[in-house]
C-alpha cells in the first residue's frame, strides 16, 4: 500500500513538465531534509572524482522532488527504442530503463518509487526506474508455468495460452547461458506466400552457450538445477514479435535461461556457408530461473589490449558524437561505431555502465595513454546505475565537424549515403584496407565473429591523431611550457652569468626567450586545415574552425588554393617564449593529449608567454593535398599552364607590410603590399603536351584564319602584345606593326612545325636569335611533372632594332597585392622568377604597356588579385636535373653557405638564400648549358642595371629612401658609411646570416639595464604599443658579427624570428659604425631557417664581441692588400688593405654625443665617450698615391689617435701647460679627454683644411664652432695639435673600399653647409677598419706578395 | 713626364733616393720618367747636428745608403712663411722642436719631407719625424719600397 503522503504522478504529467526530475525521495530516510548533492544521487552513487566530470562543464544534478512521488504503471516490451522497455499508465507511455530488472515485471503493474526523468526532444522522454516493486495485490504471479523455480514467458504475448497447442514443429528447446546478443536488425526478405506485404523481418540473434547434457537435450525434460556445462554454442534468432524482447535479452546476457518451443532452421550465410539456428515460433517460451544464475565465460587470458573481448564496467564521463563515443572513467573510450546499435537512453554522463563482449584495444598513441573499447555486434551495454546528472543532451561534435563546420557542410564532412564524407575518406586513405571491413550483415558477423576480424587483432600501429588546432595548441603549450621550464631550471645559473657579464652596457638580451623544437614524430598528431593569411599579423596560418596556428612553409607553391584542405604529417613544432612561474600553475597535471580536450575543444584561457608555430616543407609530404577534397584550382591551373604565353618576372624586393598602429592592432584599413620586380625581356611560350601540336591557345587557328584575324581588332586578342620578330625568316616583308605580328606568328609556327630542326639550329645560333628553345617541367598536384616543349623568346624592344639576347633590357614593376592576395605575396621570394599568363584582358599585360608608352621612370603598378595566376620558375640545364636535393630541415640548415647543386643554383643565387625554390618551383625550365650561360650573364647584367635608382629620393612613396640598391653584397662591403644619423643614406645592401641575439633598448636609459621587454614580445605576441622601441639584432655573417638596428614594427609578420634564425636582411642601410646596419621601413627580413638556440650560442656572440678588436685585426687577412694607386683604377667595390699614413685632414666634424645611439654603436666593453665624429675625411698616402679616406666615428678616433696619450709637448705648445702640468693620471692625458672637454663647450666643432693636402705642415686648418661660446685660442691650438699629431704618426693598416663620388658630394652637402672646399681629383675611399700596422705580419704578407709575382 | 707621384711621399730606399735626377724645377726630381717631390724613408739615425731655433741636420741609414735630412726649426724667424697664421706657425715650430728633441743617434726614424738638393746632393727636407719603436718597421719599409717600386714606380705607363 502506498503511504499517505506519497503522491502519485502520471506519466503524462511528467512529460508535460518536460524538465529533468529525480523522484528519489524514497531512497532517503528523512524526507524533510533538503536534499544535498550526494544524497540526491541514487544509492549506487556513480559520481567519480569531482575533477573528472566537472572540470570542463558544470553538470547539473537532476532536480529532486522533495516529497515522495510514486509512478504506477506497466512495464511492457513494445518500445519504439530497441534498447528500451516501455512504461505505460493510463495517461501515456514512455521509454524506460530499469535497474534490478526482473523479467517477471514485464507486463506487470509496478510501483516505481525512485526514478529519474529525462526529457528528450525526439520522444516523450525517458524514465530511469531506480527502485520499483510489485504492488502487494499483484504479488501472486500469473503466467508462470511448470515449475516454481522458473518463470516462463511466452515470447508472443498475444498467444499466452498457445504454448500447449502445437509442439510438433516447435519442439526444440535448450538450456544455456546467453553469451551475446546482437542489435536488432532488419532482414529484407520476400515472402511470396505471405499475405502480409511487409517483407522485412525485424529480429536479433542471440548466441547461447547451451548445455549438451542428456537432460537438456531431452525434449520435454524438466530443467533441473543440476550442474550443467555450457559449452555448445547455439544461435537463436528472435524475429517478428519476439524481437521486442531485445532489451530483456540484453539484460540477460551472462544469465542462464531456457528457451523452449523453437524451430530448427538452416540459415545460409552468404552463398556457401550455412548455420543451424533456432528460430522463435509463436509457441516459444522463455524460461528464466527465479534465482537468476550468473554465468561467466571461461576466463580468458590477461587482457593485453589487442582486441580481446571482455567486460568493462565504468562511469560514463562523457558522451560525444551523438553517442558514438563514450568516455569511461579516465581515458577509456568506448566506441559505439556499430551502425546497427542504438545507444540506450540511459547512457548518460555519470551513469555506471557495464559493457559486455567489448574489444579491448590499447592503441599506444604517442600523444596519450588511452584504452579503447571497441563495440561490435556482440557487445551489449547494461546500465548498472543511472546518472544523477542532468546530462540529457549529448555533445554532438566530432573532430571534423569542429574543424570544418562553417567551412564545409555537415554532409560533406560526414558523408551521405551515396558519397563518402570527408572524414571517412580521410580515414580510408590512411588505414590499410584490411582494417576497414565491409559490413556483412548481422548474421554473418555474429556467426563468424572470430573470422571477421573481431577476434583477430585489429590493432593498427602508428595511429596518429587528427586534432583540432585549438586542442593542438593547448596541448603543445602545456608540453612546451613544461619543457621550457625544465630547460630553464637546468641552465638558469650559467645563463644569468653570461648575460650580465657580456652585456652590461647594452641592455637586456632577448636570449631569455627560449625555443623548443619538437618533431612531429614525438607529437603524433596530424594537422589538417587550410591556409590563410592572418588579417591581423599578416602571417601565414593553418586554420580550422577551432583555431589557427602560424606556419612556415618555405616551399609553398604559388598555385596553392586558399580553400584547399591539406594534411601535415611531417612537421616541426616550434615553441618559444618566456614561460613564467605563473604558467606553471596553469599547467595541467597530465600534459598528455586528452581526448576530452579534443571533444570539448578547451578554449585557451589566456595568452601564454609562448608562441607556437609549425614549420614544414611541402615536399616532405608528397600527398599533402587531401586527394579526395576537390581542389578546384588545380585542374584549371594545370590546364592554364599547359600552353600559352607567359611573362617572366624576377622579384627584386618585397616591401613589408605597412601598418597603422593607432588603436587596434588589427589593421583594417591596411594599404596594399608591394613587391618590386623586373619584367624580364623575354617571354615563355609553352606548348601543349605534344610538341608538334600547334599552340592553338596562343595563336588561334591555322595560318589562314590568322591572316583573316589580322585584319580585325580581334586579332590582338590572340597574339601576345610582346611580340618578337622573326630573325631567321627575315626575308618576309615586315613593314608595320601588323606585319610584325605576322612575323611573330610565323616565327611561332615555324618553331612548332620544325621543332626539332629549329631547335638544332637555334642551339648554335641563339645568341643571334630571339628565341631559346627549352623544355619546361610543370609540377602538378601530386608532384608529378609534365614536360612540355617551350621557348624563351625576346620581347620586342622597338620595332626597328634587331636586338638579340645579347642586349636585353628589362623594366621594373611594382606588384600590388590586395588583402585577398596576401598569400601570394607571402609566397613570392626575393630573387625568384615567376611567370604570369599572358591575357589580353590581364591588367598585367596592359598596364605594362601603358608604362612603356609613357616611358615613365616610376615603376608600373600592377595589381595582383587572388585570381591572378602566377607560377614560380627555375632554370637548369638539360643535363642536370637536380631534384634529389633533400631540403634540409631547420636543424641542419643552419649555415650561411648551403651546399647547393651548382648547376641549378647559379641562376638563382641573386639574394636567394632559399634553396628550396628549385625543388618547389611550379615550372622548371631546362635549357641547354650554353643557352643557360648566356642567359645567366644577361640576367645578371639586367639585375645590375636595376641596381641603379629607379625611385628618386624626392618621390613621396614609402620607398623614397631607397636610392640605390646593391643586392646581396657578399660579406660586408659597404657603401658610404659616414652618413648622418638622422637621415640615413647609402647603398642598401642585403645581409645573410645567423641571428645570435636580439635585444631592445630603452630610450630613456643608456647605461642601465633595460627592462626585459624582448623582441619576442613584439614579434610574437603583438604588443604593438611597444613598437617605439629600437632593437638590436646581432647577426653572424660569415662568422663575423654585425649588428642591425631598427624598429621591427614593419616586420611583425615574421614568424619565429629570434636568436637561432638564419635570416636574410634585404635592403638594410650600413650605419655609421662599422659592422652596423639600420633596418628601414622598406627593409625586408626573410627567415631562412630556425634552430634551437642555447647558451653556448650566446657565449659565442659574447666572445665575438668582447674580442672584436682581435676579430678586426684578424679578419683583414682575408682582404687582399693593395695600393691606393690600384684602388684608383679598380672599379669594383672590393675592399682592400692598405698601409698608409695620414697626411692631412680634409674635414672633421666633432660633436657632443647626446643620444642613445652612441651606446648602441660603441663596443659593449668600451667606455662611452662623449665625442661623436659624424663626419671625418683624411688624406692618406701610402707611397703610391694619396686619397681621401672617409671614416666613421670610431675609425676617425683611431686616425686622430684620440685614445693615445697626448704628447706633453703638445699640451705645452697649446698653452694649456700650466693648467695641466702635474697631472699624470692616464685617463686625463689621453687626447680624447681633452677633446671631450672642448666639445662639451661647443656642441659642434668643424675643422676644415684649406691648405695643402699633401704636406702635413702646410695644412690650413680653420676651426668653427656652433655654440656661441668663443673658442679659446688654447682650445683651437689644441685641436690643431691633435690634428698635427694625427698626421705625424706611424703606419696604419686600413681596410677600405672605393666610394662613389656622388656619395661624397652628398656627404659634404649634408654636413657642410657651404661647400667652398675644393677637393683634388683624388680617389675617395671609405674605411671599414683602421688599426696600427703590425710590421711582422704585414712584412710577411708583402714578402708573400712579392714572391707570388 | 708623369706627374702622378708629385704629391705623394714616395718610399724609396736610400740608394734609389740618392740617385734621383734633378729637374729644372729645384723642388722636383725625376725617376724613370716620373716626377717626384716628396719622399718617406725609414732608417737608423746615424748622425745628428742640432742648431737650436735654426735646424737640425741628421742622416738616416737604411742599409742601402745614408740620406741626409734637415729639419728646419726657424719657423718663427724665417721669411719663407710670411702668409701663414702666426699661431699656426708657432704650433708648427713647437712641433718641429719636439721632433728635434726626439732625433737621437741609433733610433729608427720615419722621415717624411720634400726632396731637395743641397750642394748637388739629394737630401730630405723633413716635415715630420716619427721614431719607430719596432725595428721590424724598417724591414716592412724595405719590403714596401720593393713592392712600390715594382708595382708603381717602375711601371711605365704607355701614353700613346
Amino acid at each position: 500500500m502506498l503511504e499517505k503522503n506519497v503522491k502519485v504522478l502520471t506519466i503524462a504529467e511528467l512529460i508535460h513538465g518536460a524538465r529533468p526530475l529525480s523522484g528519489t525521495s524514497f531512497l532517503h530516510p528523512y524526507l524533510d531534509r533538503p536534499i544535498s548533492r550526494t544524497s540526491s544521487s541514487n544509492y549506487r552513487t556513480p559520481l567519480g572524482p569531482a575533477d573528472s566530470i566537472s572540470d570542463s562543464t558544470n553538470p547539473k544534478i537532476l532536480t529532486p522532488l522533495n516529497h515522495p512521488v510514486v509512478l504506477i504503471g506497466t512495464l511492457t516490451l513494445h518500445s519504439s527504442h530497441d534498447d528500451c522497455l516501455e512504461f505505460t499508465d493510463s495517461s501515456s507511455e514512455i521509454c524506460c530503463d530499469i535497474l534490478d530488472f526482473n523479467v517477471r515485471a514485464i507486463g506487470k503493474r509496478i510501483h516505481v518509487s525512485a526514478w529519474n526523468f529525462i526529457p528528450l526532444k525526439s520522444t516523450n522522454g525517458f524514465l530511469e526506474i531506480i527502485k520499483w516493486n510489485f504492488p502487494e495485490s499483484t504479488s501472486v504471479l500469473h503466467g508462470c508455468s511448470s515449475t516454481d523455480s522458473f518463470d516462463s514467458f511466452p515470447l508472443f504475448q498475444s498467444s499466452v495460452a498457445a504454448s500447449e497447442i502445437d509442439h510438433s514443429k516447435s519442439r526444440y528447446r535448450f538450456h544455456g547461458a546467453i553469451e551475446s546478443v546482437s542489435p536488432v536488425s532488419i532482414v529484407p526478405c520476400s515472402r511470396p506466400c505471405s499475405s502480409n506485404d511487409s517483407a522485412n523481418i525485424r529480429g536479433f540473434l542471440m548466441r547461447v552457450l547451451a548445455c549438451d547434457c542428456k537432460f537438456c537435450t531431452a525434449k520435454e525434460c524438466e530443467i533441473t538445477h543440476e550442474c550443467h556445462s555450457f559449452t555448445k554454442p547455439k544461435f537463436v534468432y528472435f524475429f517478428g514479435a519476439a524481437s521486442c524482447w531485445h532489451p530483456v535479452a540484453t539484460k540477460l546476457v551472462g544469465k542462464v535461461i531456457t528457451i523452449s518451443g523453437l524451430k530448427k532452421k538452416l540459415v545460409f550465410i552468404g552463398k556457401e556457408e550455412s548455420q543451424l539456428m533456432f528460430v522463435t515460433t509463436e509457441n516459444s517460451v522463455l524460461h528464466v530461473p527465479r534465482l537468476l544464475k550468473k554465468w561467466s565465460p571461461p576466463s580468458k587470458t590477461v587482457i593485453k589490449g589487442k582486441g580481446e573481448s571482455g567486460v568493462y564496467t565504468g562511469v560514463v564521463k562523457g558522451v560525444y558524437m551523438q553517442g558514438l563515443l563514450v568516455e569511461l572513467d579516465n581515458e577509456v573510450w568506448l566506441l559505439l561505431t556499430d551502425k546497427l546499435r542504438t545507444v540506450p537512453h540511459s547512457l548518460r554522463s555519470g551513469a555506471v555502465i557495464s559493457v559486455r563482449n567489448v574489444h579491448f584495444v590499447n592503441p599506444r598513441f604517442s600523444w596519450t595513454k588511452i584504452l579503447i573499447l571497441g563495440a561490435c555486434c556482440k557487445t551489449s551495454i547494461i546500465v548498472e546505475s543511472f546518472s544523477p546528472l542532468e546530462s540529457g543532451a549529448l555533445l554532438v561534435v566530432t573532430c571534423f565537424q569542429k574543424k570544418f563546420s562553417g567551412i564545409l557542410l555537415d554532409k560533406e564532412i560526414l558523408g551521405s549515403k551515396h558519397k563518402k564524407g570527408l572524414a571517412q575518406m580521410y580515414c580510408s586513405s590512411h588505414l590499410p584496407s584490411s582494417v576497414i571491413r565491409a559490413r556483412h550483415g548481422m548474421f554473418t558477423e555474429l556467426c563468424k565473429h572470430e573470422s571477421c576480424g573481431c577476434g583477430s587483432e585489429p590493432y593498427c600501429g602508428n595511429l596518429r591523431l587528427v586534432a583540432p588546432i585549438s586542442s593542438f595548441i593547448y596541448h603543445c603549450e602545456a608540453t612546451g611550457i613544461k619543457m621550457l621550464l625544465e630547460f630553464d631550471n637546468e641552465c638558469h645559473l650559467s645563463f644569468k652569468n653570461n648575460r650580465y657579464i657580456l652585456l652590461s652596457s647594452e641592455g637586456e638580451y632577448y636570449g631569455r626567450s627560449k625555443r623548443q623544437i619538437v618533431p612531429s614524430e614525438d607529437i603524433g598528431i596530424v594537422l589538417l586545415g587550410s591556409l590563410k593569411i592572418s588579417p591581423s599579423s599578416g602571417r601565414l596560418q593553418l586554420v580550422d574552425m577551432t583555431g589557427t596556428i602560424d606556419v612556415i612553409i618555405p616551399d609553398l607553391s604559388l598555385t596553392w588554393e586558399n580553400s584547399s584542405i591539406f594534411e601535415i604529417i611531417d612537421y616541426t613544432l616550434m615553441m618559444e617564449g618566456l614561460p613564467e612561474v605563473a604558467d606553471r600553475l596553469w599547467l595541467p597535471k597530465n600534459v598528455s593529449f586528452s581526448c576530452k580536450a579534443i571533444f570539448n575543444c578547451a578554449p585557451l584561457s589566456r595568452k601564454r608567454n609562448l608562441s607556437t608555430f609549425v614549420y614544414f616543407h611541402m615536399c616532405n609530404s608528397p600527398n599533402n593535398y587531401l586527394p579526395f577534397y576537390p581542389c578546384a584550382g588545380w585542374t584549371n591551373d594545370f590546364k592554364e599552364l599547359e600552353s600559352g604565353m607567359f611573362h617572366l618576372i624576377q622579384v627584386t624586393h618585397k616591401f613589408p607590410l605597412l601598418q597603422k598602429f593607432e588603436g587596434d592592432p588589427l589593421v583594417l584599413n591596411r594599404s596594399s603590399m608591394f613587391v618590386e620586380a623586373i619584367v624580364l625581356p623575354c617571354n615563355l611560350v609553352l606548348y601543349g603536351k605534344d610538341g608538334t601540336e600547334h599552340p592553338t591557345k596562343v595563336l588561334g587557328g591555322l595560318p589562314n584564319e590568322l591572316v583573316k584575324h589580322c585584319t580585325g581588332e580581334n586579332y590582338r586578342g590572340y597574339v601576345p602584345e610582346k611580340r618578337c620578330k622573326s630573325n631567321y625568316k627575315s626575308g618576309r616583308a615586315v613593314s608595320s606593326g601588323l606585319m610584325d605580328d605576322l612575323a611573330f606568328v610565323e616565327c611561332e609556327l615555324s618553331t612548332c612545325f620544325q621543332w626539332e630542326s629549329s631547335k638544332e639550329r637555334k642551339h648554335t645560333h641563339f645568341e643571334m636569335s630571339h628565341e631559346i628553345p627549352c623544355k619546361a617541367a610543370v609540377r602538378s598536384a601530386n608532384n608529378q611533372s609534365l614536360v612540355l616543349p617551350a621557348i624563351l623568346c625576346r620581347i620586342k624592344a622597338n620595332l626597328n632594332s634587331n636586338v638579340t639576347f645579347q642586349c636585353l633590357t628589362a623594366e621594373k614593376i611594382l606588384l600590388e597585392f590586395n588583402s585577398e592576395s596576401f598569400l601570394k605575396y607571402q609566397l613570392l621570394q626575393i630573387g625568384g622568377y615567376y611567370i604570369f599568363k599572358h591575357h589580353i584582358e590581364n591588367c598585367f599585360c596592359t598596364t605594362k604597356d601603358s608604362e612603356n608608352v609613357g616611358n615613365a621612370k616610376i615603376p608600373a603598378k600592377i595589381p595582383v588579385s587572388s585570381k591572378t595566376r602566377m607560377w614560380s620558375l627555375t632554370f637548369s640545364t638539360d643535363e642536370v636535373v637536380t631534384y634529389n636535393r633533400s631540403p634540409s630541415n631547420g636543424d641542419s640548415s643552419f649555415s650561411s653557405h648551403e651546399a647547393l647543386a651548382v648547376d641549378q643554383v647559379e641562376l638563382l643565387l641573386h639574394g636567394l638564400s632559399d634553396s628550396y625554390l628549385g625543388k618547389s618551383s611550379d615550372v622548371h625550365l631546362f635549357l641547354s648549358a650554353n643557352a643557360k650561360d648566356i642567359l645567366k650573364v644577361k640576367l645578371k647584367d639586367l639585375e645590375e642595371d636595376f641596381i641603379k635608382p629607379s625611385v628618386g629620393p624626392d618621390q613621396t612613396s614609402n620607398i623614397s629612401s631607397c636610392t640605390r640598391t646593391t643586392l646581396n653584397v657578399p660579406g660586408l662591403s659597404y657603401g658610404p658609411l659616414d652618413s648622418s644619423f638622422l637621415v640615413p643614406e647609402g647603398n642598401l645592401i642585403s645581409l645573410h646570416g645567423d641571428v645570435v641575439a636580439v635585444h631592445g633598448f630603452d630610450d630613456s636609459s643608456v647605461s642601465e639595464h633595460l627592462s626585459g621587454e624582448s623582441l619576442s614580445d613584439v614579434l610574437q605576441f603583438g604588443f604593438f604599443q611597444e613598437l617605439g622601441k629600437t632593437f638590436c639584432i646581432h647577426v653572424l655573417v660569415d662568422h663575423k658579427p654585425v649588428r642591425i638596428f631598427g624598429s621591427l614594427s614593419e616586420h611583425v609578420y615574421l614568424i619565429g624570428f629570434g636568436p637561432g634564425v638564419n635570416a636574410t636582411f634585404h635592403r638594410i642601410l650600413p650605419a655609421r659604425v662599422p659592422d652596423s646596419f639600420t633596418l628601414l621601413s622598406i627593409s625586408f627580413i626573410v627567415v631562412n631557417s630556425i634552430r634551437v638556440v642555447n647558451n653556448p650560442f650566446i657565449d659565442k656572440i659574447s666572445n665575438l664581441w668582447s674580442n672584436s678588436d682581435m676579430c678586426n685585426k684578424a679578419s683583414p687577412d682575408t682582404v687582399s692588400s693593395g695600393l691606393i694607386s690600384e684602388l684608383v683604377q679598380c672599379s669594383d667595390c672590393k675592399p682592400m688593405r692598405l698601409y698608409c699614413r695620414v697626411v692631412s685632414v680634409h674635414v672633421l666634424i666633432l660633436e657632443q654625443k647626446n643620444r642613445k645611439c652612441d651606446s648602441l654603436h660603441s663596443k659593449p666593453h668600451s667606455r662611452a665617450h662623449l665625442v661623436d665624429i659624424p663626419l671625418a675625411c683624411f688624406v692618406l698616402d701610402d707611397g703610391s698615391s694619396s686619397c681621401y679616406c672617409w671614416a666613421n666615428a670610431e675609425q676617425a678616433a683611431t686616425f686622430l689617435r684620440l685614445h693615445d696619450e697626448l704628447p706633453q709637448s703638445a699640451l705645452e705648445n697649446s698653452g694649456l701647460t700650466l693648467k695641466w702640468i702635474g697631472i699624470d693620471n692616464n685617463g686625463w692625458t689621453t687626447t680624447m679627454y681633452h677633446l671631450e672637454r672642448i666639445v662639451k663647450k661647443h656642441d659642434r666643432i668643424t675643422v676644415k683644411n684649406y691648405g695643402s693636402a699633401a704636406d702635413s705642415c702646410y695644412q690650413d686648418l680653420t676651426v668653427s664652432v656652433s655654440s656661441e661660446n668663443v673658442l679659446t685660442s688654447s682650445d683651437e691650438n689644441l685641436l690643431k695639435l691633435i690634428i698635427y699629431n694625427a698626421c705625424f704618426g706611424s703606419l696604419w693598416t686600413v681596410v677600405a673600399s672605393v666610394m662613389d663620388l656622388s656619395a661624397v658630394r652628398w656627404l659634404e652637402k649634408e654636413h657642410l653647409m657651404n661647400t667652398e672646399m675644393t677637393m683634388n681629383s683624388m680617389q675617395n675611399i671609405c674605411a671599414t677598419e683602421v688599426y696600427h700596422t703590425n710590421p711582422i705580419t704585414e712584412a710577411r704578407n708583402v714578402i708573400q706578395e712579392l714572391q707570388d709575382r | 713626364m708623369d706627374h702622378t707621384l708629385q704629391n705623394t711621399h714616395v718610399k724609396l730606399l736610400a740608394f734609389d733616393l740618392l740617385s734621383l735626377t734633378p729637374t729644372p724645377d729645384p723642388a722636383t726630381f725625376s725617376r724613370s720618367g716620373k716626377l717626384l717631390s716628396r719622399a718617406e724613408i725609414v732608417g737608423t739615425i746615424t748622425s745628428r747636428d742640432h742648431k737650436p731655433s735654426k735646424f737640425i741636420k741628421f742622416t738616416v741609414d737604411d742599409g742601402t745608403g745614408c740620406v741626409p735630412c734637415v729639419l728646419w726649426l726657424n719657423h718663427l724667424t724665417s721669411l719663407y712663411l710670411p702668409r701663414r697664421d702666426p699661431s699656426t706657425v708657432r704650433l708648427i715650430a713647437g712641433v718641429a722642436t719636439d721632433f728635434a728633441a726626439k732625433i737621437k743617434i741609433g733610433l729608427v726614424a720615419r722621415v717624411r719631407g720634400r726632396i731637395a738638393s743641397y750642394r748637388g746632393d739629394v737630401q730630405i727636407m723633413a716635415s715630420d719625424v716619427v721614431i719607430e719603436r719596432d725595428p721590424n718597421m724598417e724591414v716592412l719599409h724595405w719590403l714596401d719600397c720593393l713592392r712600390l717600386a715594382r708595382k708603381r714606380y717602375d711601371v711605365v705607363v704607355n701614353k700613346s
